[in-house]
Parts: structure tokens; C-alpha cells; sequence
């Protein structure tokens, strides 16, 4: 089963948590100025670990995946934008779950990640640190003793960790709460992006706090501070939630029920309304305004929403069509949202 | 077009007031136009832009040949780490040390790891690491007045010392 249909704590704000280990091996140039022929031999000795893996990953080049397949594994969050984007020889491995995942010859030879539903950071640590073990009896790490793990970019160097949080807070969106919040966790030196936008226009109330800096902490101390705050957000996400909910019952649902109106009908649907539509049912989700549909459920609607989903189930033709993607994105939500209306 | 307001960014907000059946076509840049709206408008900076501005302040005083500086393992020039923001090769760290200590000061705050180490690494390396967390813990005890705590910490400084290949013992 894959993790984005488990349930996690804090499930109801909390899309998922991510550790991200960057990883280089000595004596080999960063993938910015391999020749082909080094990049080729550094996918070939990371295949090579990762057979000795106890827990079993496919691995996948992905100069043999089509570029709507790299979408899709980019939308799951296996690979990231960038290496489903880059021409270079990058690569793949990943477990079943999706929990597990290594992306090769992306800015760093080896990035390392685990990803959990809800808010598990310390456990998805646990388990990408233990995949980092596991790889490290293989493959020789670039490593320094003052500096720590050696990167590509400078932002990285130490523990090479990025260790973040994906928030849905449609709350302090709507009550024009956000940026307040989300100033205070830049004060502190966490970064603070939205998701599932273009440059500053965010869609869907999805936000991702990360840590900025991955030199003179230990991993365990970034992700108390990434985890603390995550919880405070969360925290005044939940009040406000209650607050809209018990001051105006009836307009808290009729915004839900609009939204799902919409989801259920439309004819052609944009992304960015789609992802507008699809928080709003997440909330209603959430709060139990919509009883047929749980959190998880429009967390799979979400990602199956997305353009290279989308684009993968329908034909060439179709793709090319005039509003070819927003009236099957339209068509598939409608079919999808059929059978749990009538649960509704 | 240009803003018309501030007359320097790029206009990317077109709009259209009526005012008193007059019709006015305004185009103002994004700041502009969430000021006139009172809206606050965080800038976002991407993580390169932010990186780049950090390694050009750290090296407002750098000299020419500096920027010539090659890494002699992959052949990067430290201008093209400058410009490009990112290194050639793990021994890049070693060949442009100097002016990366600055940099990476700058970025992270820190300038020692402090985290997790491969299995590999050196012994020499875990126990440095021993001796500068006791030393903080000695400079502490020594600050609190704990001299009984500090006289122990002191032993297992100079033990660890030892074991460094003789150390710098008093």
C-alpha cells in the first residue's frame, strides 16, 4: 500500500512528513560536472548497493521513462520537479510503499529520502537514516570532519538534511491569519514555500516548513525545531478551524458543499481551481462536515488530480484536444466523486 | 510597460477603474499593487538568489586571482562556483577553503558539524568532536563554580588528548 493512503497523526492538517539525506561519493565529481560516462558509473555502483538491501527497491533510469511517467513519479513525490525535468542520467530506487526512496545524479550522486503520512518526522528520519546505513557499508561517502557531508551547493553541506512538513491551512488562509504565522516560522529560520503553485501564487492552502540550514545542529536538534513549530501551526490552524466552524455553522458548510458542488459537476477544470476545490473538500473532510470521505481519500484526489495523472489516463489525441486535460481532469473527478456522494 | 507607481519594476497587474463614468487604465508592478490594496507582500527569494547574495557579500573584498583560484581535482574555477553556485567535486571544500569558511559561516550560522558521521570515518574525528563538546561542558562548570565537575571534565579532556596522540596538554 502506499503512504499516501496510511494514516498519520495529525492526518486532518498534516499531508506528510520528509527527510531528505544528500549524499555525495568521494572522489567523484558533483553530478553539475560529471562526464556521462562517471554519471553512468555512479547510478551503476548505487544499483549495486541497493541489491544488498535487505528491504527490496525497484530501480528504475530514468532515461528509459517517458516524460508523462517522470510527471507522475515527480506527483507522487518519488523524484523531485528538477529530475523529472533534468535530460542528465539520473535514476530512481524506491520501495513498494514509496516511503523509501533514493533519487541518483539529481543536484547531489545520492539523495536520500523517507516520507510519512501525517506528522512523523523523527520517524521518517529513523527510517532514511537507516537506509543511509545500510548504503554506507557499500559506497564511500564524500565526508569531512569539520564540515560534515560534502554537497554540491553550500546550503547543504553538514548533514546534508532537509527535514520538512507539507500543512493544508485553509483556516488561517481564509482568515487572513498566514502570513503572520508563516513570518514567524522565517524568523526563525525555517524556510516556508507554498505548494502546488506558480512563483508566489499559491493554490490549494498547502504549505511546506522546512529547515534552512544544515550546518552546526545535529539532525536530531533541526527536526525538534521543524517538528515544534509544525505543531504550533497546527495548533492555530485547529483553533481558527473551530472558531469558523462555531461561529457560522451553516456558512462553514455551505462553502464546503459549494466545493464539492463544483468538484461533482464541472464540466472543465483548471489546476489551479481544482486544487482550490479539492482543499476545501480536504477541510470538509476534516472537520466531518462531509461524512462519506475521509482525509486520505482526497489526498489520493489530489494527486490523481494533477497533470501527468491526469494526462496519463486519457489518449494522445485527448491530451492535444482544446482543454484537453482540464475537461478529463472535470470527467474524472466527476466519476470519481460519484460513489462517495451518495455516502454523503 | 513599467510600473506607474514606482516607475522601476515590470507591470504585471493591469486594471480598470471607473470613477464617475470615467474610464482609467492603471498597471502597476505587484508591490505596488498589493500597497494600494493594503496588503503586505512577502518576498519570496528563491533559495539560488539568496545563495548568491550571501557568496557576494561574503567576498565584497575578494582579489581577482581569487576568482582564478582552480580546484585541482575537477578543474572548477572558484569564479565559476561564484557564478554558478555549486561546487566541481567533494575536494573542492579543500581547495577553496578559505574563502568558502566565510560563505558557509554566513549561510548556516555554524561552521562545525555536529551531526551524524559515516561508520568509516577516522576515531580521530569522534574523539575531537568529544573534546570540544567537554570543553564547552568545562568552560560552563567553570562559570557556575562546579570546580568538582570541572576536575573531572578536565581528566577525561586530557584522557581523550592522550589517546589523540599526545594532545596539547598543559
Amino acid at each position: 500500500m502506499n503512504w499516501i493512503d496510511l494514516n498519520g497523526p495529525k492526518s486532518e492538517y498534516v499531508l506528510s512528513s520528509r527527510i531528505r539525506l544528500a549524499r555525495n561519493l568521494s572522489n567523484t565529481p558533483f553530478p553539475n560536472r560529471m562526464s556521462p560516462e562517471q554519471a553512468d558509473g555512479v547510478v551503476s555502483q548505487v544499483e549495486s548497493a541497493v541489491a544488498t538491501l535487505s528491504h527490496p527497491m525497484r530501480f528504475v533510469r530514468l532515461d528509459e521513462v517517458s516524460d508523462l511517467d517522470r510527471d507522475v513519479l515527480s506527483e507522487q513525490q518519488v523524484i523531485s520537479h528538477e529530475l523529472a525535468q533534468a535530460e542528465g542520467r539520473g535514476a530512481l530506487a524506491c520501495d513498494e510503499e514509496q516511503i523509501r526512496g533514493i533519487m541518483i545524479n539529481e543536484e547531489d550522486h545520492l539523495r536520500i529520502q523517507a516520507i510519512l503520512p501525517g506528522l512523523q518526522l523523527t520517524e521518517a528520519y529513523a527510517t532514511a537514516s537507516e537506509l543511509d546505513d545500510s548504503l554506507e557499508k557499500e559506497l564511500e561517502y564524500a565526508y569531512d570532519g569539520r564540515w560534515g557531508y560534502l554537497t554540491s551547493c553550500p546550503t547543504n553541506v553538514g548533514t546534508g538534511m532537509r527535514a520538512s512538513v507539507m500543512l493544508h491551512l485553509p483556516g488561517l488562509e481564509m482568515t487572513k491569519n498566514i502570513n503572520g504565522v508563516l513570518e514567524t516560522a522565517t524568523k526563525i529560520g525555517l524556510a516556508v514555500r507554498g505548494m502546488f503553485g506558480e512563483g508566489s501564487r499559491l493554490h490549494g492552502a498547502i504549505y511546506q516548513v522546512s529547515n534552512q540550514v544544515s550546518l552546526g545542529h545535529s539532525e536530531t536538534e533541526v527536526i525538534q525545531t521543524v517538528k515544534t513549530v509544525a505543531e504550533q501551526i497546527v495548533e492555530q490552524e485547529r483553533r481558527v478551524r473551530d472558531a469558523l466552524q462555531k461561529s457560522n455553522p451553516l456558512w462553514f458548510a455551505d462553502r464546503i458543499w459549494r466545493g464539492v458542488g463544483a468538484l461533482s459537476s464541472a464540466r472543465i477544470m483548471r489546476l489551479k481551481e481544482f486544487m482550490q476545490l479539492i482543499s476545501r473538500l480536504r477541510l470538509g473532510a476534516a472537520m466531518e462536515v462531509l461524512p462519506g470521505i475521509g482525509v486520505k481519500a482526497v489526498d489520493r484526489l489530489m494527486v490523481e488530480g494533477q497533470p501527468g495523472h491526469i494526462g496519463k489516463g486519457i489518449s494522445e489525441d485527448e491530451r492535444n484536444a482544446r482543454d484537453g486535460l482540464d475537461v478529463a481532469r472535470a470527467n474524472y473527478m466527476r466519476e470519481r466523486l460519484k460513489d462517495n456522494l451518495s455516502l454523503m | 510597460m513599467l510600473c506607474q507607481k514606482c516607475k522601476k519594476n515590470e507591470a504585471t497587474i493591469h486594471m480598470t477603474q471607473i470613477v464617475n463614468g470615467n474610464k482609467r487604465e492603471i498597471h502597476l508592478c505587484e508591490d505596488c499593487a498589493a500597497m494600494s490594496q493594503g496588503v503586505k507582500v512577502i518576498p519570496i527569494v528563491t533559495l539560488d538568489q539568496w545563495l548568491n547574495q550571501i557568496i557576494s557579500a561574503a567576498h565584497a573584498g575578494i582579489e581577482a586571482e581569487e576568482e582564478e583560484h582552480v580546484c585541482p581535482d575537477c578543474g572548477i574555477t572558484y569564479g565559476e562556483f561564484r557564478a554558478g553556485g555549486r561546487l566541481g567535486c567533494p575536494a573542492c571544500y579543500q581547495a577553496f577553503a578559505d574563502p568558502l569558511e566565510s560563505v558557509i559561516k554566513r549561510l548556516h550560522g555554524g561552521h562545525h558539524h555536529t551531526g551524524k558521521m559515516p561508520r568509516h570515518v577516522d576515531q580521530d574525528i569522534v574523539r575531537q568532536r568529544k573534546i570540544t563538546k567537554l570543553k564547552e561542558e568545562l568552560a560552563q562548570a567553570i562559570q557556575i563554580e562546579e570546580y568538582e565537575e570541572a576536575a573531572t571534565l578536565r581528566d577525561r579532556i586530557k584522557e581523550l588528548e592522550m589517546a589523540q596522540g599526545g594532545g596539547d596538554c598543559p
